[in-house]
């Protein structure tokens, strides 16, 4: 029984350590230069924000959930477009869409104005008697009749 | 059209050994920058025309195909859809289209030839030489073809984000269990080179870098006489889905560098952005394509024109390493065979008595899981020898370098 068991580890083992010493000689001796740029040939820089080590599945969840970490696409030429070398131009508007859509842009989420203190309205409200006055006499001569006019009482 | 000289109008061919410019006939070297754009706005303007409007046929097999006509002879120039300098097959000059490297579509960088082509062909004989496996008919070829191509790429700078979760099994105790290891943050891509080519398989042109970008030149047509080149043919999609892939790799590996004491690392799950700079820089670096037959079949090798860095892979001596790999693993066999029946008696032993069940059980399983790992790795690079071999008989590369004219 012993015999047996020792002839098959031999085997496996014999052949197994066979399979990879030529194995690794073959990769050594007939694959030439089987190799790629690496990360420290481009001067990539990894930065990582939030790190965090042996969690349990539903903490991997959380993870994932909660300290997502994304870079905004921003406007650039169509996909199926013929790559080529964009003027200064285009890429100044490019630059100048892209900022446009983080701000929000035409379509884009509408920020607080009063929050901001950027926002001027045209419909401005008048709290000062005089400024009202001076409103009222400028639309005098307005169609329609204004709200804040005394109402004419002739008959 | 080509580079002609001042001395004696002849063409002019780039030497990558002086760096310059020269003459055939008369011997005269010029630097490229001394050279005076003579004409080159006239040239620019005249384009390779459609081989089908040319004949007047509506012929399938030239849809391709584009007509030039050669400035020293005034032979036709047969040429495809990206190629932007070849050499006459009538006269042998070297020809520029001007036209596909003109305005916007001029590329901003050349990195010029260092490695000549005696030089190339001596260097991957070197290589061959230390093979093995290498059978003598490939160690000693004959060059069937040798071409000087510069390849389009677009330099790319980027910026990649990525929420990732790494599974890895830990030791707790005597078992191991499965742990997630959370990382989130960006990378910077700045100045990777991503091949423009569509005929050129991204796996090939990829193994030939690193290129050292130090040595980028603003972009001169005079480099180019005497080799030929292709222009960029990819989408800005491509673009970005290259460059994705790219940092996606770089991101993962810096995340599974960064976890220690676990193995069998895995992604769990990702979620990645990437932005790409609209403002890429195009470029076209050198790459030495020889070619030769073996057994019917073409072997195309791949020699960096800047480093010499040779990629290929390439058939090897069946018999002889069948022969070793039954020859070894029969010795090692009966070698181990005593080994084995001399100490699994006292395994065993120790498994009966109640006591060290545990450590001798794992020492057989250690055994059983190392025998598997043995395997698994020396077939996982046969395959990969086989795969790379399948990767330097491809037709499309073969044909990529093969089908221009001279």
């Amino acid at each position: 029984m012993i015999s047996v068991f020792a002839f098959l580890f031999a085997t496996g083992f014999g052949f197994g350590m066979s399979c990879w010493i030529f194995g690794t000689l073959l990769d050594k001796s007939n694959n030439i230069g089987d190799s790629t740029g690496g990360r420290h040939d481009y001067h990539t820089n990894v930065h990582f924000l939030y790190v965090k080590d042996k969690m349990s599945q539903r903490d991997a969840q959380t993870f994932a959930q909660n300290s997502k970490v994304m870079v905004t696409q921003g406007a650039a030429p169509s996909s199926a477009s013929l790559a080529r070398k964009l003027s200064p131009e285009e890429i100044e508007a490019y630059a100048q869409k892209t900022l446009r859509d983080q701000n929000g842009g035409a379509s884009g989420p509408v920020k607080d104005a009063r929050a901001t203190g950027v926002f001027k309205s045209t419909n401005t409200i008048y709290d000062d008697e005089a400024e009202f006055a001076e409103w009222e006499q400028k639309n005098a001569g307005a169609a329609t009749a204004s709200p804040f006019r005394k109402l004419d009482t002739r008959d | 059209m080509a580079t002609l000289c001042k001395n004696c109008g002849h063409a002019l061919i780039f030497n990558p050994a002086s760096q310059k410019l020269e003459c055939d006939a008369c011997g005269s070297a010029f630097r490229p920058d001394e050279i005076e754009a003579q004409s080159r706005d006239y040239r620019q303007d005249l384009e390779a025309e459609a081989a089908n409007e040319v004949y007047g046929t509506k012929d399938q097999n030239l849809m391709d195909c584009y007509v030039y006509l050669c400035s020293e002879c005034g032979g036709e120039i047969i040429i495809n859809g990206t190629e932007a300098s070849t050499t006459c097959v009538y006269c042998g000059n070297p020809n520029v289209v001007f036209s596909r490297i003109s305005k916007q579509k001029r590329p901003d960088y050349v990195m010029p030839f260092s490695i000549t082509k005696d030089r190339a062909i001596a260097i991957v004989k070197h290589e061959m030489s230390k093979g093995i496996f290498i059978p003598k008919e490939i160690k000693n070829f004959s060059v069937d073809c040798c071409r000087g191509i510069y390849i389009p790429y677009w330099i790319v700078n980027a910026e990649y984000a990525d929420t990732l979760v790494i599974k890895g099994r830990v030791k707790s105790g005597k078992n191991s269990v499965t742990k997630y290891y959370g990382r989130a943050g960006k990378l910077s891509l700045s100045k990777l080179p991503l091949d423009a080519s569509r005929a050129l398989s991204d796996e090939s042109s990829s193994k030939l870098e690193p290129y050292n970008l130090s040595h980028l030149k603003p972009f001169d047509e005079d480099y180019l006489a005497g080799f030929y080149s292709n222009v960029s043919d990819v989408t800005f999609g491509e673009v970005r889905r290259a460059t994705y892939n790219r940092a996606q790799d770089f991101y993962r590996e810096a995340a599974m560098e960064s976890i220690k004491g676990a193995s069998s690392k895995a992604v769990h799950t990702s979620n990645a952005t990437i932005k790409v700079d609209p403002d890429m820089s195009y470029a076209m670096l050198p790459a030495w394509f020889i070619t030769f037959n073996y057994k019917g079949k073409h072997n195309t090798v791949l020699v960096n024109g800047d480093t010499g860095k040779v990629v290929c892979a390439l058939p090897w001596k069946k018999a002889l390493f069948y022969t070793l790999l039954i020859v070894t693993g029969i010795v090692i066999t009966v070698l181990s065979f005593f080994i084995f029946k001399a100490t699994l008696p006292f395994f065993f032993e120790r498994r009966s008595s109640s006591s060290n069940n545990d450590s001798s059980g794992k020492l057989i399983g250690l055994l059983v899981m190392g025998i598997i790992a043995l395997f698994t790795t020396g077939i996982r690079k046969v395959v990969r020898v086989i795969k790379n071999i399948r990767l330097t008989q491809d037709k499309a590369i073969f044909n990529f370098m093969k089908k221009r004219q001279g």
